[in-house]
């Protein structure tokens, strides 16, 4: 586990090394590989009867997921003998660890090219980590209709230094009340994992920003490469509660200045994955198809902090509906959710080196929609997700309080993905995100040089190509374009490019195992 | 001072990651081994008593289970065309098979015939390694109803003509020895075993890359050296009724003639065809 980064000037060089890599994953004949992730070795079953292609689940794999790590239509976590072909059918041996343990390896590397101080000049960087993140999975079944999943991960690239870190954890209890009719899950586990759209399982990976949340606005150096239907969208936003000596909602400004004041994640980053489609939210869901197998439903709540001064516990709370269709070699979904936030963010502005609060956090509310149609050797999804939130109060205050703030509280997202499998090995794929975002558009109409709006839309096209040498390795290149990045700003903004601005470009070789 | 932190907790958990794969890796390494050394317990062909009444109703009942657990690889009308049919292989056999087509592979009948719903309701309950699951978590009263929603597919099975017949079992498993392993070897060679399953057993025999299932996809040859992966079976019985039953709509013919009055022969192969995983 290491990890080095260099900054090669010469750009010939970077390419013949990107080529070189991408060329060494590709020969390389990994024959010892033929093990599979822990439910395959649990089933003897291929990788590709849950995923399209890894990570990608297909409506088996969905409705395995759904069952609580069961076969659809049984409820087999409850027995004790597991059959193994030309193996013993016994307890529990070494063989249920990796029944229930896998691990998941994703590195690349990188080359980004930037747009750096306005027009005038632009850089390119490359950036080799390796390996980027390792996942461990711990899932399976205690008994029948109970199960589990623990997530830990090492990445090296989320913050600026390697972490390792918990990220979903649950428990489930399935088919309650009867076949299908009701699974409850509890515990740290990503809401959207039943949308037509999930979060996880991309073809393409999500690239996370690099950024200072901590501050505000947020230092972004670099824009993420994420579905950005996902987004906040929302420029301005604070989870204000997390700013120490915020005395009262309007009351006393402090000092971005002052790091003692600041913690962690102060700022709603406009890019992250938000609500609805956070991977790794507390709470409880419930799930099932009790009036057949065409309709599911999902309800579920969320346990946060709202964004008061006080930070109390508030709940969110979402429900989601998806109509399955099946048809010859085809599948087709179609869902819609609606995702409520009280008192999620505080909005924020920042005039004259001082950060103003609005007089009360706003609610936000997401809704979504989502389609997916699977026939033969294509894979099409897409989502809309429209973000509303409360009108920001910034009454009483003066013009350089933001009291003369602009807010404009709709947002929109989109995002839509083609994969194609070219062969049984190799497959193709494109995908287009448009962000309208909103939030803040200007601190004070009385400031010639921010009179621009602060919030800007962004727009991205990517295109990936995956080689599977076999089903759980796959080996990818991947290239991004900044379809905005004509769009420039003054430098006034902020001190610096804007960050849907900035990235222009990024091509990626890497690869992406599980085992 | 925080950076050293950093540094030292990272490489502590990268020490901790290291570890756990590192005993990963010595417990499928260990399982491994236990897969190719043991044989699975052997399924008869007729050991299940608790069989539901075959009517109507649970024909229905077995409807409504086949579209919860079957319908994405067999499809809405059992033709094997369901969504993740495709994913699982598009370019090579075997494809989920098509229930109405009358034509099953793994069966105790002779070639051509129907199944014994004991057969359906076998692989109904091991799987088939590599591509179809084992349903023993689903109750042997649904996986019965599930076997007559299947037979409901095809009006062959209604036919009393057609009633199948399961192939004789002559004989019982000789006990593996030097003796019987070297007998089986030169029953692989008469019977030209090597052609498809290479001389070493690991599928590669010169007929090999040419062999096509009855839809024309490419089918390999089974790699007689990966015990555990035998799509029906590796247990000794299991062996006789391959060899003796062929995999119908498959590359594999039936033996049942070849070996007619010669069936120690069979069970001496089979002794063989298990030592080469050994």
């Amino acid at each position: 586990m290491f990890q080095f980064r260099h900054k090669l000037k010469n750009s010939v060089v970077k390419l013949l090394v990107s080529v070189f890599l991408f060329a060494g994953f590709s020969t390389f004949d990994i024959k010892d590989a033929s093990a599979v992730p822990s439910f395959a070795r649990k089933y003897d079953m291929s990788c590709n009867a849950c995923h399209t292609r890894q990570p990608r689940l297909n409506p088996y794999g969905q409705r395995f997921l759904e069952n609580g790590y069961q076969l659809p239509g049984t409820a087999d976590g409850g027995r004790k003998e597991k059959h193994l072909f030309g193996g013993e059918v016994n307890g529990v041996t070494l063989d249920d660890i990796s029944n229930l343990m896998a691990f998941r390896v994703r590195a690349d590397v990188q080359q980004a090219s930037y747009e750096v101080e306005a027009d005038t000049e632009s850089s390119s960087e490359l950036d080799i980590v390796f390996p980027n993140v390792i996942n461990m999975f711990v899932a399976g079944t205690i008994t029948q209709d109970i199960s589990f999943f623990g997530e830990v991960e090492y990445a090296t690239r989320e913050g600026h230094d390697p972490a390792l870190r918990f990220e979903r954890s649950f428990m489930a209890f399935d088919n309650i009340g009867g076949q299908q009719v009701a699974n409850v899950k509890v515990g740290v586990f990503d809401p959207s994992a039943m949308y037509s759209f999930p979060t996880h399982r991309q073809q393409i990976n999500p690239i996370p920003p690099e950024a200072h949340t901590d501050k505000f606005p947020p230092e972004i150096n670099r824009m993420p490469l994420l579905p950005m239907a996902f987004s906040s969208k929302m420029f301005g936003m604070t989870r204000g509660a997390s700013y120490v000596g915020v005395e009262t909602p309007g009351g006393t400004a402090k000092s971005s200045s002052d790091p003692d004041q600041i913690q962690d994640d102060f700022s709603i980053l406009p890019f992250e994955p938000f609500l609805y489609n956070a991977p790794y939210q507390t709470g409880m869901s419930v799930h099932g198809r009790p009036f057949g197998n065409s309709f599911l439903y999902q309800v579920g709540v969320v346990q946060k902090k709202d964004a008061t001064a006080e930070a109390k516990t508030r709940f969110d709370s979402y429900v989601m509906m998806r109509y399955d269709w099946l048809g010859e070699f085809s599948n087709f979904q179609v869902s819609g959710f609606y995702y409520s936030a009280p008192k999620a963010a505080m909005p924020t502005v920042k005039m004259g080196g001082t950060l103003y609060y609005a007089n009360d956090a706003i609610d936000w509310n997401r809704y979504g929609l989502a389609a997916r149609w699977q026939y033969k050797k294509w894979d099409i999804y897409g989502t809309v997700i429209w973000d509303e939130i409360d009108l920001p109060d910034f009454s009483g205050k003066t013009a350089m309080q933001g009291g003369a703030s602009t807010w404009n509280t709709s947002a929109m997202g989109i995002s839509l993905e083609a994969d194609y499998l070219l062969s049984e090995k190799w497959l193709i794929g494109a995908r287009y995100d448009q962000m309208d975002s909103a939030g803040l558009l200007r601190g004070s109409t009385m400031v010639a040089a921010w009179d621009r709006d602060m919030a800007q839309d962004a727009s991205f096209l990517a295109l990936v190509g995956k080689y599977y040498p076999k089903p759980n390795v796959g080996l990818y290149a991947r290239y991004h374009h900044n379809l905005a990045s004509s769009v420039k700003l003054p430098t006034a903004l902020g001190g610096g490019e804007h960050p849907t601005t900035n990235l222009t470009s990024m091509i990626a070789v890497g690869v992406d195992m599980a085992f | 001072m925080i950076k050293q932190k950093s540094f030292l907790y990272s490489l502590l958990a990268a020490m901790v990651l290291s570890l756990v794969t590192g005993l990963f890796g010595v417990a499928m390494a260990a399982e491994t081994k236990a897969k190719v050394k043991t044989a699975p317990m052997a399924i008869k062909v007729s050991p299940y008593k608790a069989k539901p009444p075959e009517n109507a109703k649970s024909i229905a009942q077995g409807k409504e289970l086949y579209k919860n657990a079957c319908i994405y690889c067999h499809g809405t009308t059992g033709k094997g065309d369901g969504p993740v049919a495709f994913y699982l292989s598009h370019t090579t056999a075997p494809r989920p098979r098509d229930l109405t087509s009358g034509i099953f592979k793994f069966r105790s009948t002779g070639s051509g015939e129907l199944p014994m719903d004991e057969d359906i309701f076998r692989t109904i309950t091991i799987g088939v390694t590599g591509y179809m699951p084992g349903f023993e978590g689903m109750s042997t009263a649904d996986r019965w109803k599930l076997v007559y929603y299947i037979k409901s597919l095809n009006s062959d099975f209604k036919d009393p003509d057609n009633k199948p017949e399961a192939i004789k079992m002559v004989g019982n498993p000789i006990p593996s020895s030097a003796v019987s392993i070297r007998r089986g070897s030169q029953v692989f060679s008469n019977f030209k075993c090597w052609e498809c399953h290479g001389g070493g057993g690991e599928g590669d025999g010169k007929k090999a890359p040419d062999l096509k299932d009855d839809w024309n996809f490419p089918l390999p040859a089974r790699d007689l050296t990966r015990l555990s992966s035998f799509k029906n079976g590796s247990a000794p019985a299991d062996l006789y009724r391959s060899i003796m039953a062929g995999f119908d709509g498959g590359a594999m013919p039936s033996y049942a003639d070849n070996f007619e009055g010669e069936e120690e022969n069979v069970w001496h192969l089979v002794n063989y065809i298990r030592s080469l995983s050994e």
